[in-house]
Formats: structure tokens, C-alpha cells, sequence
């Protein structure tokens, strides 16, 4: 519904943004904007930033300049129940004691607020997203007896859980094999065909070509931003990487 | 069994629930060794406050001067640990020395004072449950009610704090603030608790029982009730075992029979998992 409204507009717009840690520049000046209903790739070295730009957008790092706003002019916490993020897996105790389906309902927490547990509904729309990404079956398994790509699915499970307009990916593809891959993959392009905005940070280029309708190519600043073909050059590519790479 | 008795026998068992609690939260962020640095600093705290209060012995002075001591830990670790050239374990050792050696230095110079009247304050160092005043088992009573109150109320919250504290801000769940939180819940059972198990080992009675739980659950609700029912009959057959046993103190009395069960639960856990690959 939202996308439909907004779809001549921009569903994110960052003007002018820096991320500084400690005393070195890691984000420079990024302007960027992203219309609705497309995947966006973010590309680049390690640390080129790519983590930092989505955790700026959601004000989970101190901006030193610039601003980032959604649906027009709405800052990050007023749409807060739009967004969805899904962290990269390095950032996650995975021996946590806690079943499938209690990590899936974390998605609707910010729905329920303070003091109010889950409903019924929540339980079975969390199983219908389990099933969306193939997993209904492990709903009441704990999560450190899943594999690397079952616990993608399970956040990526909790991502639709939150019903959010934009989705910000940080690397959804790292630990996982190919079928696992795939089935990411359908499931962001469906999201995309429902009118979805999906941001998603990549460390392998070989799926950014399959999914990505526009890539970010970042190494601090933006060295590109376009379509995926035009953005993917051997050109840019070395550019970024700082020698031939092949994708 | 007399109402003294009772009454200390109570006072142990619910600060033994206390820390089961809120030990196993700390054993789920990995700062196991916190609890520890904890209980070191609260020596520090306690002579300040007898010091500056006058060499006044009112027990709710003293534990305001053990809390401002745990305050001034956490907010050194703090600082300590935002250089990243400083590792979490370094800051530990550091902070949890620095504030032991000069609780020793204060205690021993109160010691050396004459003309005033001695509160024995040694006696915080390895716990004496029959120290235990009626008012000792109301701040116990009121902590740990607390403590259950937090837990049961803001499990949600809690957990999600613990498990993934970006994607809950992302959520509009001040997931610092919690963990905040927690940080004070281990910091209130370690100060209410010095009397009974002792400063030096307190924070085995924060990390056993929630050990001894997260080897026999894999859920996060059953482990913090199971960590409490450990740490609440440990806390209180340790301080009894102590009680028959004059000559054993409190603290190390409780600890033994935590660490008993730890082994024992250790032992049936390893059998079980030799037997399920085997």
C-alpha cells in the first residue's frame, strides 16, 4: 500500500552523509536516492563501509554530517514499523537458548510495545513467514541446531515478520550454500515484486548481478550508483577493488 | 529451628535466587568475570562509606557505599573498554585489582585506628550469614522481589536486548537501556549478598547455578527458573551446612555445595552426550 502511494517518490533519501569511528573517515559525503519497488546492492572492499551506510540510515552509528530520510521527509524514527533490518551473522551469539519461532516473533515486537506478549495471530503469521523461506518445520528447533544457512532463512524469517516497506540486508548471502542462495534469493524478489525496497550489502559479487536492479559501488565515498550493468564495469570494479576482478 | 536461624536460612535462599537471575543474564553476554570485578569493588565502597559517614556501622550506609563502589566499576569498565587497544579481559583484571587493593589499603588503616568502633568489615570478605540483621533480610527480601518483578515483566524486552541489540533499536527497543538494566541487577544481588557469601566469592554464586541451568536447559525461561531454584537451595543448604559447621564460613560453605552440583550436573551431562554419539 504504502509503495503504491509513494511510487513517484523516494523511499530513501541520503544527502550528504559522513560516519566517522574514532578519528578515520569511513563514510564520505554519500548522496544517494532510492525510489521505491527495486533492490539495491551495496558493493565494495572490506572496509569500504557498505555495513556502516545501512546502520546509518537506521541511526545505529552517530552521523557526523549529512541526513537520511524516508517517504519524503520522515526521519528514521517516525517510520521506524517500515523498516526491517537483518544483521550480518557475526554480530550473533547463535548458541542463544531460544527456539525458531520466539527469534521469528522478535519481528513484531515493535508492533506490540511495552509489557504486551505475543497473540495468537502473531504466532501464525510467524509461522507463515517460516513457511515462506521453507522452514516451518524447524519452528520449535533451537537455533544453534540449525546450519549457517538455516539461521539466514530464520532472520530473513524475522524480517518479514516486522511487515516492513524497506528491508536492510547486512550480507544475507555470508555462511550460506547455493540452494540456500536460491531460495533467498526468490524470496527478496518476490518482496521486490510486491513493491518492497530491499538494501542489501554484499561481499560476493556473483549474486549482486542476479539480484540487484541498482548497485552502490562504495570504497568510503560513492564511486557509483546506477543500474547494475552500468555500475558493474571492469572499470569500476577495479577501480573499487584496486585490481581486476571478476564477478 | 529457631526464628534466627529461619530467618538467616530465608535471607540466603532468596539471595541466592537473586543472583541465579540475574547471573544468567551475565553468563549469556559473556561477562562471566564481571560479576567478579563487581564484588571486588564493593570493598572499596564499603570503607569509604564507613570513613566518611563518621565509622558509622548502619548497615543501609554500608550498602550504599557497596553500591557506589559497583557504580564506579561498571562506569570505569566502561571507559576502559571504549579504547579498542584495551580488551574487555585486560580492563577486567585491571579494574577488579585496582579496586581490591585499595579496599585493602582502607581496611587495613581502619583496622589500625584506635578510638573508634570497628565494624568488621573483614567479615565482608568471605561472609558470615549469622551477621544477618533483620534489616539485612528486608533489603535481601525487597532486591530480590525486584530482581523477579524486572525479569518477569520485561522478559521480552530483556531477551531481545541480549540476543540482538541492534535489530532491537531498529525496533524502538532502547536495548542499552536494558542491558543497563541488567547490569544493575547484578550489581544489586552482588551488593546484598556480600554480607552472607562474601565479597571474594560472590561471583560464584552469580555464574555456578546459571552454569549448572544452561546445561540442562536450552530455554532461556526454564534456565532462569532453574538457575534460581540452584542458586536459591544452594545459597541456603550451603549457609545451613555452615551453621552446623561453625569452624566452615558462609561463603566458601555455599560455594562448595554450588560447585558440587556443578560437577555432578557436569558429569550426568558429558555421560548423556557420550551416550547420544555413541
Amino acid at each position: 500500500m504504502m509503495s503504491n502511494q509513494l511510487s513517484n517518490s523516494n523511499v530513501l533519501s541520503i544527502k550528504n552523509l559522513s560516519v566517522r569511528y574514532q578519528s578515520s573517515p569511513v563514510l564520505w559525503k554519500v548522496n544517494v536516492d532510492i525510489t521505491p519497488g527495486k533492490i539495491i546492492g551495496v558493493i565494495g572492499p572490506n572496509g569500504s563501509g557498505k555495513s556502516t551506510l545501512l546502520k546509518a540510515c537506521l541511526d545505529l552509528v552517530p552521523k557526523i554530517t549529512g541526513e537520511v530520510k524516508f517517504f519524503g521527509d520522515a526521519s528514521f524514527k517516525k517510520i521506524r514499523q517500515k523498516v526491517a533490518y537483518l544483521p550480518q551473522r557475526e554480530s550473533i551469539d547463535w548458541d542463544f537458548p531460544i527456539r525458531v519461532t520466539d527469534v521469528v516473533l522478535m519481528g513484531a515486537y515493535g508492533r506490540l510495545g511495552l509489557f504486551k506478549r505475543p497473540t495468537k495471530s502473531d504466532r501464525t503469521f510467524a509461522l507463515e513467514c517460516l513457511d515462506r523461506v521453507g522452514l516451518k518445520d524447524f519452528s520449535q528447533r533451537h537455533i544453534s541446531e540449525l546450519s549457517g544457512g538455516q539461521q539466514q532463512r530464520v532472520f530473513l524469517a524475522r524480517a518479514l515478520m516486522t511487515k516492513a516497506d524497506i528491508y536492510f540486508l547486512d550480507e544475507p548471502f555470508s555462511a550460506v550454500d547455493v540452494v540456500t542462495e536460491s531460495m533467498i534469493l526468490e524470496v527478496l524478489k518476490s518482496l521486490r515484486d510486491e513493491g518492497k525496497t530491499l538494501f542489501i550489502s554484499h561481499h560476493d559479487l556473483g549474486s549482486v548481478r542476479e539480484s540487484a536492479d541498482q548497485v552502490i559501488l562504495l570504497n568510503k565515498e560513492v564511486l557509483s550508483f546506477g543500474n547494475t550493468s552500468d555500475v558493474m564495469s571492469d572499470d569500476n570494479l577495479q577501480k573499487a577493488f584496486g585490481r581486476a576482478i571478476r564477478s | 529451628m529457631n526464628s534466627l536461624l529461619f530467618e538467616s536460612l530465608f535471607a540466603c535462599a532468596m539471595l541466592g535466587l537473586a543472583c541465579g537471575l540475574s547471573g544468567s543474564f551475565l553468563i549469556l553476554r559473556r561477562q562471566a568475570l564481571a560479576g567478579d570485578m563487581i564484588g571486588h569493588s564493593v570493598l572499596p565502597g564499603i570503607c569509604a562509606a564507613f570513613v566518611l559517614s563518621q565509622f558509622n556501622t548502619n548497615p543501609f550506609i554500608l550498602l550504599l557505599g557497596a553500591f557506589s563502589g559497583a557504580v564506579a566499576a561498571t562506569i570505569v569498565q566502561e571507559f576502559l573498554t571504549k579504547s579498542k587497544k584495551i580488551k574487555s579481559e585486560m580492563a577486567l583484571a585491571i579494574n577488579l585489582t585496582g579496586f581490591y587493593a585499595v579496599g585493602l589499603s582502607l581496611l587495613t588503616w581502619i583496622q589500625k585506628q584506635e578510638g573508634i568502633k570497628q565494624a568488621h568489615l573483614e567479615s565482608y570478605l568471605l561472609g558470615q550469614a549469622a551477621t544477618l540483621s533483620h534489616a539485612d533480610l528486608v533489603s535481601i527480601v525487597t532486591c530480590t522481589l525486584i530482581s523477579i518483578a524486572i525479569v518477569f515483566f520485561l522478559y521480552k524486552e530483556l531477551r531481545l536486548s541480549v540476543f540482538d541489540p541492534l535489530f532491537a533499536r531498529t525496533q524502538g527497543v532502547p536495548a542499552k537501556m536494558y542491558l543497563f538494566l541488567l547490569s544493575a541487577l547484578v550489581a544489586v544481588s552482588v551488593v546484598v549478598s556480600i554480607k552472607a557469601v562474601g565479597l571474594i566469592l560472590v561471583s560464584a554464586l552469580l555464574v555456578i547455578p546459571a552454569s549448572v541451568a544452561s546445561l540442562l536447559s536450552k530455554d532461556l525461561s526454564t534456565r532462569l527458573v532453574l538457575a534460581s531454584c540452584i542458586g536459591s537451595l544452594c545459597a541456603g543448604g550451603g549457609a545451613y551446612l555452615s551453621f552446623l559447621h561453625t569452624n566452615i564460613p558462609t561463603g566458601p560453605s555455599i560455594i562448595l555445595l554450588s560447585t558440587f552440583a556443578f560437577i555432578i550436573t557436569a558429569f550426568i551431562h558429558k555421560k548423556k552426550q557420550f551416550r547420544t554419539s555413541s
